[in-house]
């Protein structure tokens, strides 16, 4: 009797330590990983607040020993930060208004409804998204360099209008569903819709509301979730975006253009350093703090919405 | 007397009707831009105040830009290695990370969001603002020179006598860790929410047949997972496309806005979408092979 009872306990205790082990391994894993996502963004933070005698001091490796202000003094001196602040934000609300209404139609088209050539018409989604921007990026900039619909001007005799540096690619491109990954967002919200149960909407078709009814009563309101995602997505991905403004809105001031010039651009850094040659080490720390700059605001929106983000895409956001 | 309209029809016409700006966006500024942006690239595009003029020039630019061109064809290779090298690498990683979320202890939610935090901080600009800082950095990664630990490992495996195809292979997957990690939150997301699919009265069942963890692993977790490798490496692929992290992108935007040939820029492009749909179709054949659907 004793003897089993020593062996069931030696056997406890094996599957314990077993199991320390395994939680132990878990966490060095989760703990590296989040490392290497954190590191280069505190990386990012340290440098900004360096001081520039540091970059000279070997001692100094990643934590400042002089916690400065200057380098974003420098920035805020360089580029008129408050300005295209709020050209951005405007710019990525119009987008994210635009993409959100656009997409949130086709994705519930696509989830709901047959209609001939649904298939080929959806590969045609995943299609946009495998085409690079790039390709068909200088035929869009002429499209808005000698703006007209359907030619209608050219029978005027008229080149048509120059709509760039105006908010109207934007539109276009978001009204239309052809903004940056604006497929994935269709993907996104076509699953989701995939997954609410058939009889919401056939109860309120029942009660004789229409199909555009339907949706805008019963199916958008349901969305919040995945909505907010997509909508937290194209905002985040227009704020840092410097492609299609760099292209279609360059006489813009926008953060992402602005900042990134800095570091090209040295001589305005150098007028207001008052220095004749600037170190490559301090190009560096500019880019940093140039990059917290355009990162703080997405960072706290991110705070703000992580729960619903990561909630709703795993509870049925994408997978269908 | 007037046909009456049946439902089906009713139903398919709402269909277009939700689907409008897509068919919009697909037929007046995609196709066209797709098909002139072809012609841009077999004809010298000249653009004036006024309009534009084209000179035909046929395969000038694709010549130009795969044998003449200093640093393109280079890179179109090495972009090529970097989704071979990545993708697996993105999936294997987001795979097995997935499944250790998906267990229970102290700070999952924490760790979750902080997975996700990279597809909200590092796009755009910012990767190219941070780029230069993280390869002086730590984590050195290919072109920054092979990190101390690189050469270790791969000192190690050959005295373990691999294949050095492998012992490659391996010691890219290292340099390459913080590019993986840092492009696999949507991907993680992806397979977390497909776990919380999976029925608890499979395993229950697999357990009462006496299969083992291991065994649970691989013959229910993974079958069950496998559809959405797909979707994920569908995702991966796009994600690396579209990134700025991509040097053939760049070289694609400064040949179109600092050298301002636009013709170079648009063959250069058609060129790179040529790999993409390669590589995108040789994974999926791949990937099929391997994927079990439940229902």
């Amino acid at each position: 009797m004793e003897f089993i009872d020593k062996n069931k306990q030696i056997k406890n205790n094996a599957k314990r330590v077993g199991s320390m082990l395994y939680s132990l391994v878990r966490t060095i894993i989760v703990l590296g990983v989040c490392y290497y996502v954190l590191f280069p963004i505190l990386q990012s933070v340290f440098q900004a607040f360096m001081a520039r005698r540091d970059l000279y001091d070997s001692t100094v490796d990643l934590i400042p020993k002089n916690w400065t202000l200057d380098n974003f003094r420098i920035i805020f001196k360089a580029v008129d930060i408050p300005k295209a602040t709020l050209n951005t934000a405007l710019i990525s609300l119009v987008v994210t208004a635009t993409q959100l209404a656009s997409c949130t139609l086709v994705g519930y088209g696509f989830a709901r409804y047959d209609f001939p050539f649904k298939k080929i018409l959806f590969g045609l989604v995943v299609f946009t998204l495998i085409v690079p921007v790039q390709t068909i990026v200088v035929p869009l900039y002429l499209n808005f360099r000698f703006f007209d619909i359907l030619g209608i001007m050219g029978l005027f005799g008229s080149e048509g209008i120059n709509v760039l540096n105006t908010a109207w690619p934007f539109v276009i491109l978001g009204m239309t569903a052809m903004g940056f990954r604006n497929g994935l967002y269709i993907f996104l919200i076509r699953q989701f819709y995939r997954n609410v149960p058939k009889e919401l909407e056939e109860a309120a078709m029942i009660d004789g509301a229409g199909f555009f009814k339907t949706f805008y009563r019963i199916m958008l309101p349901g969305a919040k979730p995945i909505l907010s995602v997509v909508a937290i997505l194209s905002f985040v991905w227009q704020w840092t975006d410097y492609f299609y403004s760099g292209w279609f809105a360059s006489n813009i001031s926008v953060l992402s253009n602005e900042i990134s010039a800095v570091s090209t651009n040295l001589n305005v850094i150098k007028n207001i350093l008052g220095v004749s040659a600037i170190e490559d080490s301090y190009k560096l720390v500019l880019n940093s703090t140039g990059a917290l700059v355009i990162m703080i605001p997405i960072i706290i929106l991110y705070l703000f919405t992580q729960r619903t983000f990561v909630e709703s895409i795993e509870r049925g956001g994408i997978v269908g | 007397m007037k046909k009456r309209i049946t439902l089906a029809k009713q139903k398919s016409i709402a269909g277009f009707a939700f689907i409008s700006p897509f068919l919009i966006g697909i037929i007046l500024v995609f196709i066209p831009s797709l098909i002139k942006a072809f012609s841009f690239s077999i004809n010298e595009l000249k653009i004036s105040p006024s309009g534009y003029s084209l000179q035909f020039a046929g395969l000038e630019f694709y010549k130009e830009a795969l044998f003449e061109h200093a640093t393109y064809s280079k890179q179109l290779i090495e972009s090529v290695v970097d989704m071979l090298i990545n993708i697996p690498l993105v999936i294997i990683f987001s795979f097995f990370i997935s499944n250790i979320l998906n267990m229970n202890f102290k700070g999952r939610a924490a760790v979750r969001s902080i997975l996700f935090l990279p597809v909200i901080v590092s796009s755009g600009v910012i990767i190219t603002l941070n780029s230069v800082a993280i390869v002086n950095g730590v984590m050195t990664s290919g072109s920054g020179g092979e990190s101390i630990s690189t050469v270790d490992l791969s000192n190690l495996l050959v005295t373990l006598g691999l294949p050095t195809g492998i012992i490659s292979y391996l010691s890219q997957a290292v340099s390459h860790l913080y590019e993986v990690i840092n492009s696999s939150g949507v991907q993680i997301l992806i397979f977390l929410a497909a776990l919380q699919t999976i029925s608890p009265s499979i395993y229950e069942a697999a357990t009462m047949d006496g299969a083992t963890a291991w065994e649970k692993f691989w013959k229910v977790t993974f079958p069950m997972l496998s559809p959405y490798i797909l979707t994920n490496t569908v995702y991966t692929l796009i994600d690396l496309i579209t990134s700025d992290r991509s040097t053939v992108l760049s070289t694609i935007v400064s040949t179109a806005q600092t050298n301002i040939n636009y013709s170079l820029s648009t063959a250069m492009a058609f060129l790179f979408f040529g790999v993409v749909v390669i590589i995108l179709v040789a994974f999926v054949l791949v990937i099929s092979r391997i994927v079990f659907y439940y229902d």
